[in-house]
């Protein structure tokens, strides 16, 4: 098959590309690539999604009184990591996990980095997942953020750049692993050849670091799930499974005298660990949102003695808002006396005026976006906008300037990905999963989710917006 | 570490709704051979699915296609196998973490099989049997799947408490059906008119293999009911039901939780010391009306007991 696109389909860094040819990393996968026809990588492509379609990775999209089970598009062809590329990553995603969890704590109690002038205190007043209720809690360990995504690009000077922290419930985990899985099942010698580092440990990691936020011997710990609707549930299942520990829903706790236990067979049973994949707003009526049916009331109660332990921590959405989001390298410097090893993408505050004309002038080069949404809504892409949406994010801007942030456009790194029968470019990014231990120990295992822009020229890489996703492959 | 109620209640209705699409499956299979074999109607020969499975109306001159696709395909239809196989599959997804992936996989592709659109067409053009045949096989597939990657603990019991109470009723429900098509005249009745509920209870080759004398109702009857060996029989479901509910209640060492092991202790010993010298239609019915009313109560009981959260 024609393994090589042609040049000018190249915009900005190819993962497997140069001018000048493969980029070493992948000249075995490429020499693989090359012996194999089209039909061979459609059957391996049409394996991979009954892989899928089979284990039940899968969500419901609901019409006609019908429930159709879809999958998450998969591109079979690998994205390539060097060792001395990941090592990079590590590094740069544990120094920002650890600045973060001291501004969590510190935001919380003393506010010091406030009070010496580093971030402003009406940015952290103004953000809505500044949770009053958490100021002066102690959590286990001092530890806020156990489970992180934070998402990375690669842009055309070939820099890995921080894009955004997803600290309260990062999902896509399980992809990162299954992903895996298939290509164990479609490319069992290339994964061998390529000297691939493994991902599968990263459920043990998971456990230990929940295990070590109780000071119980043998805690009992649960994965709490909205239930089977939630698009993530079968990550949650993934997870219990793999943990070997319940899978629960807010119906199956109850507090009893600030003591959370789950409903058996057996009578009810204390619980000391949760991993929950509920959303603060939603994970205790009597506190937040008081019409959530996901939640367990008086959990917050027993959370706040401490007698159950919340993985992640409540209010950590203060230390992912995208507006805090500028004030990150400031941090590594105010916590950890270090430069920023991966830097941020430049970002424009639209509540400062000077950066809110320049935007508004420049609009057709920026990426605007909502400060308090993810997953790819309440975003413009300036370049393909129609005037309309353009003229209406505007008003919304003035409107709500805290609201927005802005950034220009950069071209992500792009990966061949098998469409229409031959290899077309299709941008991406990379989320690794970090862990945070008890006494501040950060794991990763090496690899993440890389996800796609399947439409071409698309830059928007979010499942919900039709993206899909690779094998992360580190290789030595 | 005990199950959540909520979990445990997933298990039971789980096997629950696999138990009665297979029998279903079962039915309607021997149904549709019945429909060539014999100079009924085509509606006719598939009474024993529409009056056990479906309480919707069939004309006479409904396509066999038409029919197939209500008990198999229909979304409408509570019992068809598609609903059934989707309430079955929405169990084993809220009980993920504790079922085998081998089972949640087996499940999910006949999930996945019964939602395709190539079904609806092959039952519509004359390739019935290939459907029917496909989901045989693969309830039996699926049963050994459970078998063979199930640990043994509370899950099981839990799975197989919800198993055989709807294996109970079945044999009850189907057994009643042709005893009611005869009048329940016991005299009545030859081995071909009782061989499509023998198909259907798995128990055709087992009872010719111990056929004794002539006539053959009264000892399909006593064979249906009371043989302990074979394994769809009253007596056998409600051992197996009186063996995996025990353990779970006994966990239970409530006071309650002796009188409920009582009741289902009482409902076995009913059957198992039944004098069945006694056999005829009227002593039949009234047995199964007991054997029914006693698992009803018993289910309610011990639903309350033990998942009453």
């Amino acid at each position: 098959m024609r393994t090589v696109y042609p040049i000018e389909t190249l915009t900005g860094w190819d993962e497997m590309f140069t001018a000048e040819g493969v980029r070493e990393r992948y000249n075995r996968i490429m020499a693989t690539l090359e012996n194999l026809t089209i039909e061979d990588l459609k059957l391996k492509h049409v394996q991979a999604s009954d892989f899928f379609m089979n284990n039940g990775i899968t969500f419901t999209v609901y019409s006609d009184n019908e429930g159709i089970e879809r999958i998450f598009p998969f591109d079979i062809i690998p994205r390539i990591i060097t060792r001395e590329e990941w090592q990079h990553i590590e590094a740069g995603i544990k120094q920002r996990l650890t600045a973060l969890n001291r501004f969590l704590k510190d935001v919380y109690h003393d506010q010091q980095i406030i009070k010496d002038g580093i971030i402003p205190g009406e940015l952290i007043e103004s953000c809505p997942h500044f949770l009053k209720e958490m100021i002066g809690v102690n959590v286990p360990h001092d530890v806020y953020v156990h489970i992180s995504g934070i998402d990375l690009i690669r842009g055309a000077d070939g820099v890995f750049y921080i894009l955004e922290d997803n600290l309260r419930t990062p999902s896509g985990v399980s992809y990162m692993l299954e992903n895996r899985e298939v290509t164990k099942r479609i490319l069992p010698e290339s994964l061998y050849q390529n000297k691939v580092n493994g991902v599968s440990h990263y459920p043990l990691f998971l456990q230990q670091i929940m295990q070590d936020m109780s000071d119980k011997e043998a805690p009992t710990m649960v994965v709490l799930t909205p239930g089977v609707y939630n698009s993530a549930y079968y990550e949650h299942t993934f997870l219990a499974k793999q943990m070997g520990v319940p899978l629960v829903e807010g119906r199956d706790l109850v507090v009893q005298n600030d003591m959370v236990y789950m409903k058996t067979t057996g009578g009810l049973e204390q619980v000391d660990v949760i991993y929950r994949r509920i959303d603060d707003e939603f994970i205790d009526p009597l506190v937040f949102r008081s019409d959530s049916m996901l939640g367990v009331p008086g959990i917050m109660q027993a959370y706040k003695k401490g007698n159950v332990c919340l993985v992640n921590a409540v209010g950590n959405g203060v230390a992912d808002d995208k507006a805090v989001y500028v004030y990150v390298p400031d941090m590594i410097r105010y916590y950890l006396n270090e430069e920023p090893i991966l830097p941020n993408v430049p970002t424009y505050r639209l509540e400062n005026e000077g950066d809110r004309l320049y935007v508004f002038e420049n609009i057709r080069k920026m990426v605007v976006k909502e400060t308090n949404q993810s997953g790819g809504y309440g975003m413009l892409m300036g370049p393909s906008a129609t005037d309309e949406e353009v003229e209406k994010c505007i008003a919304a801007v003035k409107k709500s300037p805290r609201s927005f942030i802005a950034q220009p456009v950069i071209t992500l790194s792009t990966v061949p990905c098998l469409i229409d029968g031959k290899l077309q470019p299709r941008h991406v990014d990379l989320r690794p999963y970090a862990l945070c231990g008890a006494n501040g120990d950060i794991k990763i295992v090496p690899g993440g989710l890389t996800r796609v822009a399947l439409k071409e020229g698309s830059l928007v890489v979010n499942s919900s917006q039709g993206g899909g996703s690779k094998d992360t492959w580190v290789i030595d | 570490m005990r199950l959540l109620s909520r979990v445990a209640d997933n298990m039971l209705w789980l096997n629950r709704y696999v138990e009665r699409a297979s029998c279903l499956v079962r039915v309607l299979r021997n149904s549709y051979i019945l429909s060539f074999d014999l100079g009924l109607s085509k509606s006719k020969s598939f009474d024993a699915a529409n009056d056990i499975f479906y309480s919707g109306f069939l004309s006479e001159d409904t396509e066999i296609g038409t029919l197939l696709n209500t008990f198999i395909t229909d979304n409408y239809n509570p019992n068809s196998v598609r609903v059934l196989l989707g309430k079955a599959r929405e169990n084993a997804r809220a009980s993920q973490d504790k079922i085998s992936k081998e089972v949640w996989e087996q499940l999910n592709s006949l999930y996945h099989y019964i939602n395709s659109p190539a079904v609806i067409e092959q039952l519509k053009n004359g390739e019935a049997m290939k459907v029917l045949d496909y989901l045989h096989n693969q309830f039996f597939l699926y049963y050994g799947v459970l078998d063979t990657t199930m640990a043994r603990g509370e899950a099981w019991e839990f799975l197989n408490t919800g198993k055989y109470i709807e294996r109970s009723i079945l044999t009850i429900d189907i057994t009643e059906w042709y005893l009611k098509d005869l009048n329940y005249d016991l005299n009545e009745g030859n081995v071909v008119y009782w061989r499509p509920m023998l198909l259907a209870l798995t128990g055709y080759e087992q009872y010719l293999k111990g056929i004794k004398h002539t006539p053959h109702t009264p000892q399909i009857i006593d064979f249906v009911l009371f043989n302990k060996y074979f394994n769809h029989s009253l007596i056998y479901s409600v051992t197996r039901l009186h063996r995996y509910s025990k353990n779970i209640i006994l966990q239970n060492s409530s006071v309650q939780g002796q009188s409920v092991v009582k009741q289902v202790e009482r409902l076995k010993s009913n059957i198992e010391f039944y004098d069945n010298s006694k056999l005829c239609g009227e002593t039949v019915t009234e047995l199964l009306n007991n054997a029914r009313k006693q698992i009803w109560n018993y289910y309610d009981d011990f639903y309350k007991l033990i998942l009453g959260y």
